[in-house]
């Protein structure tokens, strides 16, 4: 039987957002969009303090860390764009 | 030797081998995905010949390229045996003009 909803691993965008903060202090800034609407694929914005003093690659791989059970999931693109914050 | 050691040190080699690297999902000529895609287009811009290797052909180097770099996603672009970064910091470094002014650093001049 097909079944139009089956959608396995599908990832919802507010889980994503909380995943993320847990990992940072509490002013943190996180916006994520579901770019297709489809949960698989995300463009994600961090504005944190906690990325002070890290490079580019140091502050992703901090987001990175977090997702780690989404990547081996069903994430399949994320669009990361990280910010310094004073 | 682990696979995934025998993996690592093919990386290794491919990037101290060669001036850059990308690890991507299909060909330089034929990208399989988009981000793939743009890494290519953005080396283009720039000049910058490089090998591309197809993570699709050998599932062991599609993980084992992740936990190369701590890096979970593809593709990868390493210079001069350093990792620089996936598409997103690929493309935030061309448009900041940080791009061209590391590849000549590096590598010196693109060749016109």
């Amino acid at each position: 039987m097909s079944d139009p909803n089956f959608q396995p691993g599908r990832i919802d965008a507010d889980r994503l957002r909380a995943k993320i903060l847990s990992g940072f202090p509490p002013e943190t800034e996180v916006l994520v969009q579901d770019t297709h609407g489809n949960g698989y694929q995300f463009q994600v914005w961090v504005s944190s303090s906690a990325f002070t003093g890290l490079s580019r690659i140091q502050q992703h791989q901090k987001v990175y860390a977090l997702l780690k059970e989404e990547f081996q999931d069903a994430l399949h693109a994320l669009t990361l764009k990280t910010e310094m914050r004073g | 030797m682990t696979q995934e050691d025998a993996i690592h040190k093919f990386i290794k080699d491919e990037i101290s081998n060669n001036d850059i690297v990308v690890f991507m999902k299909g060909t330089p000529d034929f990208p399989m995905c988009g981000f793939s895609g743009r890494v290519v287009q953005i080396l283009n811009h720039f000049r910058r010949p490089f090998k591309g290797i197809n993570v699709l052909d050998d599932e062991a180097l599609r993980q084992g390229i992740k936990t190369f770099a701590s890096w979970p996603t593809i593709p990868q672009i390493y210079v001069k045996g350093e990792f620089l970064g996936g598409c997103d910091i690929a493309m935030e470094m061309a448009q900041s003009g940080e791009l061209e002014q590391l590849l000549n650093e590096k590598l010196g001049p693109a060749k016109t």
